[in-house]
């Protein structure tokens, strides 16, 4: 079963939502024909065989760190933090089968090393689930996932084991800082996240199809590649990169971000995709990002061209605080494909102590025709950990006569460091 | 290069919360006048003069509780001037996640997905990483006195010291707090409380001043209290160690390459 770095980042406002557990996942229906030929997605396959490479890849980058970590040398920074996650969960995860109820343990070790201008970081997890596999099975990725191994082998679909155990290394990396020519650089290696767009939930700037919709709010997950970053002035970034994901389609891109005084921030970019049986894909987007008053409307825009087909996807989204609460309204469509691919995203978020926020995420996939609300409230501070309770229903109606899906549970994660 | 010719000066209360005023100032506020609000404007002058400062670093510890439940986080702070501030979360829970404040502009970075977020308008208001002390306030750059305006509304012994209370009020909007009360030490020249209020007059949040240390000739608060008026049973305990003062900071220290490391 798929799932993440749980580390926290707040307990509310703008890093609340980063904050939900992994635990909480959507019943998000695998997508349908329309979706399943939405580019961005690419359809799950089966696991080991599409893995080599990126499991020679990722020795290759062990190898690599072996080599520029000798023992000897002294960090200046080293961390080793295990963050423990125990869930469990109940709920419907198929339209006419019987409700079934799971428990689920996971264990994540993220390390980091730092010696002058070199980093080196880790972050490896395991997880052992019975009964809740089934009930995350309608989890979609973006694309195939990469270092990760599950007994029995699965990524996710509907044949989901009951019980299955993972192991995965989420990130692997090493970066060297410099300076040429004034500007700083950095040069990136391995396995780490890569992230691009602002959006919250739908990013069309994001050629990489790292968006991952396991969890009630998608992350951006980890992809083999290296990265070459350029900082012009304090509050600009250059970065080139090439990656390779676990679908095996290469992808490279170019991406300028840089903030325009203390209103606004705006970011170009341009990319290239090529996967075995598919034209090459050629892409350019714009994200923008402007403070209007209580108001903070952001934007991207991506147009495409793969063979003789070019099409455009635009999002367009704001958020709003009010006292404690905070909300985000967020719309996504494509246009000049057959179909057009129209998401909605809403979420509000309920600040109501220091300690405890509640939120309330709802998609509307038109597609798919599928609706998916979900409630949680996190508490954090709950015997030395964070406590989330969540409740999440889907209905799905282009099912005749109309599915409802739930799923209700508990996780209490705990991070522990020992340096 | 020598400390003192450092061009710019930034007081504690630039660090904290207290994190004073915000915003561009044009004309700093005046106080309305009479021998009171002289004196007033004097005990202000004399706060910031005490607790002045190019640069500093420390490393901060924030306990949240509320209720039974409490809630740990420590990060390493580096601040020069008073529009550069740059904070490194280090407790399990956030470790590597970074703020970065280039004048009233703030950006996060969060390592789990090498993702920097531009912290927008809108959500200034929100606490920084759960607390008590909200991204408006660590926004904010001035000292008290080029925003505030100053009376003295009376004098009162608060936990046995001898103390003037002040009236500190802004007819700017762009503050975050309208209205201050503050109890400042009569010898020591320190506030050992605040209250922070709305424009409507509704006490928002305290702020008491539980510990304070002598630091390279100045008196610095370390501990403060700040207690939410409108939250039953909550509080932030926010604690400074390791202080340095008027230390070189490099511009490369407040940058997105920093923030990204």
């Amino acid at each position: 079963m798929p799932w993440k770095n749980t580390k926290t980042t707040d307990g509310s406002g703008p890093g609340a939502y980063n904050a939900v557990s992994s635990r909480v996942r959507l019943f998000r229906t695998r997508r349908a024909s329309a979706a399943d030929a939405d580019p961005r997605v690419a359809v799950c396959h089966p696991y080991p065989a599409r893995h080599a490479f990126a499991q020679v890849f990722g020795a290759a980058v062990l190898g690599a760190l072996a080599l520029l970590a000798p023992p000897q040398v002294l960090a200046q920074s080293a961390s080793l933090v295990l963050t423990t996650t125990t869930g469990l969960a109940a709920g419907l995860s198929a339209p006419g089968a019987s409700a079934s109820a799971g428990f689920d343990e996971e264990l994540v070790l993220n390390g980091h090393f730092q010696t002058g201008a070199l980093r080196l970081s880790a972050l490896v997890s395991t997880s052992f689930s019975t009964g809740l596999a089934s009930l995350g099975r309608w989890s979609v990725f973006s694309s195939g996932q990469t270092l990760r191994w599950s007994w029995p082998a699965w990524t996710s679909g509907p044949t989901a084991p009951d019980t299955l155990a993972t192991v995965e290394i989420q990130e692997l990396a090493a970066a060297l800082s410099g300076t040429l020519a004034q500007t700083g650089f950095r040069i990136e290696l391995g396995k780490f996240p890569l992230k691009w767009g602002v959006g919250k939930a739908f990013r069309p700037s994001d050629i990489f199809r790292t968006m991952d919709y396991a969890s009630l709010i998608p992350t951006s997950k980890g992809l083999p590649a290296a990265r070459v970053a350029l900082f012009p002035t304090s509050l600009s970034r250059f970065e080139a990169v090439a990656s390779i994901d676990g679908d095996s389609a290469l992808t490279a891109g170019a991406r300028y971000l840089t903030a325009i005084g203390d209103t606004a921030a705006l970011a170009a970019s341009a990319g290239w995709r090529r996967q075995t049986g598919a034209a090459d894909e050629y892409s350019g987007s714009f994200e923008g990002q402007v403070d209007v008053g209580a108001f903070t409307p952001y934007t991207e825009l991506s147009v495409r061209a793969s063979g003789s087909t070019t099409y455009a996807i635009a999002m367009l989204g704001s958020s709003l605080t009010v006292g404690d609460a905070s909300a985000w309204i967020e719309g996504e469509s494509s246009f000049g494909l057959s179909t057009m691919d129209a998401r909605l995203f809403l979420l509000g978020t309920w600040k109501v102590s220091e300690l405890t926020s509640i939120s309330v995420p709802l998609f509307w996939f038109d597609d798919a025709r599928v609706l998916s609300a979900s409630a949680l409230a996190q508490l954090q501070g709950t015997l030395g950990g964070r406590l989330d309770l969540y409740a999440t229903g889907n209905w799905l109606f282009a099912a005749a006569p109309a599915g409802f899906l739930w799923k209700l549970g508990a996780s209490w994660t705990r991070s522990l460091s020992t340096y | 290069m020598k400390i003192k010719k450092l061009r710019f000066k930034i007081s504690f209360w630039v660090i904290l919360a207290l994190f004073s005023t915000e915003g561009v100032l044009a004309v700093p506020a005046q106080p309305a006048g009479g021998a009171s609000s002289k004196e007033a404007q004097a005990i202000l002058d004399a706060i910031d003069a005490a607790q002045q400062y190019s640069s500093i670093s420390y490393v901060g510890t924030m306990e949240i509780t509320q209720g039974s439940r409490v809630l740990k986080k420590q990060f390493s702070a580096y601040a020069r001037g008073k529009d550069r501030v740059f904070l490194e979360f280090s407790n399990p829970e956030d470790r590597g996640v970074r703020m970065l404040r280039l004048g009233s502009s703030i950006w996060m970075y969060f390592p789990s997905e090498r993702d920097t977020v531009r912290i927008s308008g809108s959500l200034m208001r929100q606490g920084l990483m759960g607390s008590n002390l909200s991204y408006e306030e660590v926004a904010e750059g001035e000292s008290l006195k080029e925003s505030y305006s100053a009376e003295i509304l009376r004098e009162e012994t608060l936990d046995g010291r001898p103390c003037k209370v002040l009236r500190l009020t802004s007819p700017r909007t762009d503050v975050s707090y309208p209205v201050r009360t503050l109890w400042v030490d009569d010898v020591r020249k320190i506030p050992l409380k605040i209250e922070l209020y709305a424009r409507s007059g509704i006490l928002m949040k305290t702020m008491y001043i539980k510990n304070a240390e002598a630091i390279s000739g100045r008196l610095l608060p370390t501990t403060i209290e700040i207690v939410d008026a409108l939250k039953k049973n909550s509080k932030t305990v926010f604690s400074m160690s390791s202080i340095k003062l008027d230390i070189a900071l490099p511009d490369s220290m407040f940058s997105m390459e920093a923030l990204t490391k």
